[in-house]
């Protein structure tokens, strides 16, 4: 499904772009078609500048993407615009990911927009499946994203991914700013998503908890790179790195 | 919460001295008692009297027909001159802030260049080389005036790029300029309208500045920068002549500045309601 090798991404800052960071050093890992690859890590770690990097939402410096098959590192802005609807993104802060200046129902229209997907009357009856399948009402249409909590506002996100009908979603963090009773009401949709559709997902998180009841595999990433990558049930047993044992440990005592 | 009503009374005066002078501009061939260009020959520099409100000026022409005539020809002027300053700069601004790069780099050169450089000598300049008409004066006004503007709309620009839901629905496959026309400029216009307001006020300033100095508006048309350049002979026996059209350039810059003031205020409480929410 996708194929990542060798990937870098620096970024500079600072007077004349003096002060280098390492954001994502020389990582490979590839996804399954249909399977969750969770992705944990520290703040810092470069999880979402990597995720951001798969989808080629930022330019990699170096290193090569395969996407289904066709490898995607070289392509342009341009060329890319087909390949979006089949690879989207889910972020942390449903809040301020929706325009706060269009209603939920303009919002959710915008994917076909972009994409020749259908007519006007299949637009609306897709939409209205998607809602209800996130677990939500047509009567939200009409509303602005400040007048919905931010688990109906996730949930709208969501919807809005799904009439793409992607193959790939990078999830970042996407319960993390939701409360714990509104987090497993996300992670079911996911789930249940990813039953229905196929979808691969790559998982971003730092809470242990969310990636082991989620993922089928989990990869650790520190200070830039992937030190470990196994099944979940393994990760947990037996972590082979030093640093893993200390975030597991930590995550348990806590 | 403060709402509309809890405005400080300045605002509220400052509305009504608008709303007052807008009418007056709006029916003014139903008000005025005379034709503004009309010259009597024998009712010439009159004092203020029932017939004349105001008084007459050195040809005999009514001052009051006059004063309501050039609030016209100011509002008229200062809304198309802010209007064009707006597209022009908010264009460019916008442009800057979301592609930025070499993008960025060449606007922002301009910018410094247009800031670093007197305005109202460039006015001069334009309106002097061009010749006095609408259209170079409407050019003198907006290239002299863009590049604060742009400036402005660029940093707000800088702000909501960075937001969650812009990369969003980049993501999604949308185009720069969907992003700017749908994301963007709805998200900055509060600040444009408040931008826009406060631009008028100058522009009438500017309008009547260069009236004054011979090179906007010309005689015989009832301009207030105008009317203040004919009576600036008179005014030591005559001040109603210089008073009334001053006055007025006075009432209504300080108004529309009172009104912006007022917007900013009013939007930025609603802004924060809308955090609050969040």
């Amino acid at each position: 499904m996708l194929n990542v090798s060798n990937i870098s991404k620096e970024f500079k800052s600072g007077l004349f772009g003096r002060t280098h960071t390492l954001a994502v050093n020389n990582v490979s890992f590839s996804i399954k078609a249909g399977q969750t690859l969770g992705l944990v890590g520290m703040s810092g770690s470069g999880k979402s500048t990597l995720g951001r990097l798969a989808l080629k939402l930022i330019p990699c410096d170096t290193g090569r993407i395969i996407f289904n098959g066709i490898e995607i590192s070289h392509y342009t802005m341009k060329q890319m615009k087909k390949l979006r609807k089949e690879m989207q993104i889910l972020f942390q802060n449903p809040e301020s990911s929706l325009n706060p200046r269009m209603t939920i129902g303009k919002s959710l229209e915008e994917p076909y927009r972009f994409h020749d997907i259908g007519d006007k009357e299949y637009l609306d009856e897709q939409i209205e499946e998607q809602l209800q399948f996130v677990g939500l009402g047509t009567e939200l249409l009409n509303r602005r994203p400040y007048q919905l909590s931010g688990g109906q506002l996730q949930r709208v996100c969501i919807a809005r991914l799904l009439l793409l009908r992607p193959k790939l979603l990078v999830l970042d963090e996407p319960t993390s700013m939701l409360d714990v009773s509104v987090q497993a009401q996300v992670i079911e949709v996911l789930k249940n998503a990813q039953k229905k559709q196929g979808i691969s997902y790559l998982f971003i998180s730092h809470d242990l908890d969310v990636i082991k009841a989620c993922s089928d595999e989990i990869a650790v990433m520190y200070k830039g790179r992937i030190i470990e990558q196994q099944t979940a049930e393994d990760l947990y047993k037996q972590p082979k790195e030093e640093y893993t044992k200390q975030l597991l440990d930590t995550f348990l005592n806590f | 919460m403060v709402n509309i009503k809890q405005l400080s009374i300045i605002y509220k005066i400052a509305a009504f001295i608008l709303l007052l002078m807008l009418s007056g501009a709006i029916f003014a061939p139903v008000i005025a008692p005379y034709d503004p260009n009309q010259v009597l020959p024998d009712e010439t520099l009159q004092s203020c009297s029932g017939a004349h409100l105001l008084g007459t000026d050195a040809l005999g022409r009514d001052v009051f027909s006059r004063i309501l005539y050039g609030a016209r020809v100011s509002i008229r002027f200062a809304v198309a001159a802010a209007l064009c300053t707006m597209l022009f700069g908010v264009t460019l601004g916008m442009i800057s802030g979301y592609f930025g790069g070499i993008i960025d780099t060449i606007i922002q050169l301009l910018v410094n260049i247009f800031q670093g450089l007197p305005g109202m000598s460039m006015m001069i300049a334009i309106a002097g080389v061009m010749g006095p008409s609408t259209a170079s004066l409407l050019l003198a006004v907006t290239l002299t005036s863009w590049a604060g503007f742009s400036r402005i709309v660029r940093g707000e620009v800088l702000k909501i790029r960075e937001e969650n839901y812009i990369e969003g629905v980049r993501s999604l496959g949308a185009s720069a300029f969907y992003i700017l026309v749908h994301y963007i400029l709805p998200n900055i216009f509060n600040s444009l309208i408040i931008l826009f307001t406060v631009r008028i006020g100058t522009v009438v300033l500017s309008i009547a500045a260069l009236s004054f100095l011979g090179l906007g508006m010309q005689p015989p048309e009832a301009d207030w920068g105008v009317m203040i350049n004919d009576a600036k002979i008179y005014f030591r026996s005559y001040p109603n002549l210089l008073l009334a059209p001053g006055l007025c350039i006075l009432a209504l810059c300080a108004s529309i500045n009172l009104i912006g003031d007022a917007l900013r205020d009013l939007f930025s409480i609603q802004q924060d309601i809308n955090k609050q929410y969040l």
